[in-house]
């Protein structure tokens, strides 16, 4: 062997051990239930809960309708924005309207225009004009009354 | 799971036809890798253009305009074919035990990274904040869902992004019949698949040793498997490595046929049809557009022929549509928002907390970096004037990278962060192929290829 095929061996060898990812070989003798089950509450990690809940709220709701989400935290970048991106993820179809924008002044307008309340982790007063539509352990779904 | 392969299969049957179109001989598994980052990319045009048409989107439809479209690509390909003078490749015939356990070594690495992209829901925030809730939207929609993308509440989905990776969830979701953000993560592992099959044949028939060719392979796949599964680097990784070495072979291949008097011949790649991958890269994301400007720059560089530039409109094309809906809806990037090179240059003065979190960032796979640069540094020359068009490629789009980092708003070390490890990721394929090159040039002192500065594409 020259110095020279020990040198490329060197670096192709830098090469492979820089690249080499674990995860793609440990896959194969992982819990794959176990790592199925984080996946999915992985994004919604910081509001457990959070996703069973909306996912209840599709079901009682259809495209088009305007939901206005109602959380705990009161800044945007306090945990609303986390809850509200999240949320419209799992409401698509539907339109979220949030109640807080970004500089955390409350947006009451949307509130007159939404069509449901998704309340979640939040001890909701009675509002007028709305009634429950839905319960869960975790929040209320309130619906425009006709 | 079964309607998710059916719809890759589909896609690689049109793209197989794309490839056929293109009148080009190559091996077999260039072509495969070719086939299915175009196959893919004409389904989600497909739907694009239902999309733009006004007509809303079904499974049956979105057949009938790949079908269509597959079934011109098949016309042009055996009209080229009957009508030219093939020039088959002999790549692929010297097969070795040792390369066939590299290979399979590649193969594992790779369905481990399929079951680890399909072992659940893709959890990636950017996935559920944007490109897969772009693509829910327009799945529902049946089109794209341009009240959504206006709507002032969702401005954190980047309504200026292009498309091109939501409309591919969206091909595969009409197959599915119903939105299934598990099986979308099969998709990652065929674009790692396919420019994994280009790199592995490209370095094949460059360097003659499929032992050599297998074993880069291997070194690079991890790289070629983006670990952010749902999201657009994956897609903008194959399509900008493919685009750019496509690119490079195909400036050899006409230096090679002007000297050898056979211009046109069928075995050469022309640079239009590299260009459609790197159209392609810009229909994935902004930073596929920057690359497409990078290697257009680093093509004049490399041959300081500016008629060659002009031969990469098809990427233009390919990315032109998007840009021009961009403009008509307003959707501008948040990078350009207010007063950019003012924050440039008020951000300029944390250069060094930029540099230092750049290095950081390379922490993960420093050795990686630390073989790039051990090739370019003992192949120097050889890099200058060789590799030219892919170095200035890499250099010119980290330049783009560092002042789009430097024009935030959000702050330069959080920008850093959260941005700069994928964007190095974005460049480690390009640039590990390279150092493999050039290395390869130190241990076998094989003569020199055609200098692509050389003047072999200057004005005649």
């Amino acid at each position: 062997m020259t110095w020279r095929t020990a040198v490329a061996a060197l670096v192709l060898l830098c090469l492979f051990a820089g690249a080499f990812q674990r995860a793609y070989w440990t896959i194969f003798g992982a819990d794959r239930a176990a790592l199925q089950a984080w996946l999915t509450e992985r994004p919604y990690s910081k509001m457990p809960g959070l996703r069973q809940f909306m996912t209840g709220v599709r079901d009682h709701t259809r495209d088009g309708d305007r939901i206005a989400i109602i959380l705990p935290a009161r800044r945007w970048e306090g945990g609303y924005a986390y809850g509200f991106i999240r949320s419209t993820y799992l409401l698509a179809g539907r339109r979220t309207v949030p109640l807080l924008n970004q500089g955390d002044q409350p947006l009451p307008a949307n509130l007159e225009r939404a069509t449901h309340l998704a309340a979640w982790g939040v001890a909701l007063p009675p509002i007028r004009g709305f009634e429950p539509a839905w319960r869960s352990p975790d929040g209320v779904l309130l619906q425009r009354r006709r | 799971m079964i309607e998710t392969l059916l719809s890759i299969a589909v896609a690689f049957v049109a793209g197989c036809a794309a490839v056929f179109g293109s009148g080009v001989r190559r091996p077999l598994l260039r072509a495969m890798g070719e086939a299915w980052l175009l196959g893919i990319a004409l389904c989600a045009g497909s739907l694009f253009a239902l999309a733009l048409a006004g007509i809303a989107w079904s499974l049956a439809r979105a057949l009938i305009v790949v079908a269509v479209v597959t079934a011109v690509l098949m016309i042009v390909g055996l009209r080229r074919r009957a009508t030219e003078e093939n020039a088959a490749s002999d790549a692929g015939d010297r097969r070795s035990w040792v390369s066939a356990i590299f290979d399979l070594l590649t193969a594992a690495t790779i369905a481990g990274y399929a079951l680890l992209a399909t072992a659940g829901p893709l959890a990636e925030i950017d996935f559920v904040a944007m490109w897969g809730l772009k693509a829910r939207a327009f799945w529902i929609a049946r089109g794209l869902d341009w009240s959504f993308l206006e709507s002032p509440w969702y401005n954190w989905i980047h309504a200026d992004y292009p498309p091109l990776l939501p409309l591919t969830f969206d091909w595969t979701t009409l197959f599915q019949g119903q939105w299934d953000d598990r099986w979308l993560g099969a998709l990652y592992p065929c674009f790692a698949l396919a420019v994994l099959l280009i790199i592995r044949s490209l370095l094949e028939e460059e360097l003659g040793s499929p032992v050599y060719a297998a074993a880069v392979t291997l070194a690079l796949a991890p790289a070629a498997a983006s670990p952010w599964i749902g999201i657009a680097e994956g897609p903008l990784l194959a399509y900008g490595t493919a685009g750019v070495l496509l690119l490079r072979r195909a400036l050899r291949d006409q230096i090679a046929d002007r000297r050898s008097q056979i211009a046109g011949s069928t075995g050469a790649l022309s640079i239009e049809y590299a260009s459609l991958f790197l159209g392609c890269a810009a229909a994935t994301k902004n930073e596929g557009m920057a690359l497409l400007l990078a290697a257009a720059l680093a093509m004049l560089v490399s041959t300081r022929n500016r008629a060659a530039v002009w031969r990469l409109w098809p990427a233009v094309a390919i990315a032109a549509p998007w840009l021009l809906v961009r403009a008509v809806f307003s959707f501008s990037t948040d990078l350009a928002r207010g007063q950019p090179w003012l924050r440039v240059i008020e951000n300029a003065r944390h250069l060094s907390v930029l540099m230092h979190g750049i290095a950081a960032q390379t922490s993960g796979h420093y050795l990686f970096w630390i073989g790039v640069i051990a090739a370019l540094v003992l192949s120097f020359r050889r890099a200058v004037h060789e590799e030219r068009l892919v170095l200035v490629t890499v250099g010119l789009l980290l330049l783009f990278d560092v002042i789009a980092s430097l024009s935030t708003a959000q702050g330069v070390a959080w920008l850093v962060r959260w941005s700069w490890e994928r964007l190095l990721a974005q460049v480690a394929l390009m640039a590990g192929f390279t150092a493999a090159v050039l290395i390869d040039g130190v241990r076998a002192s094989r003569p020199q290829p055609p200098d692509v500065s050389s003047g072999g594409l200057a004005p005649r």
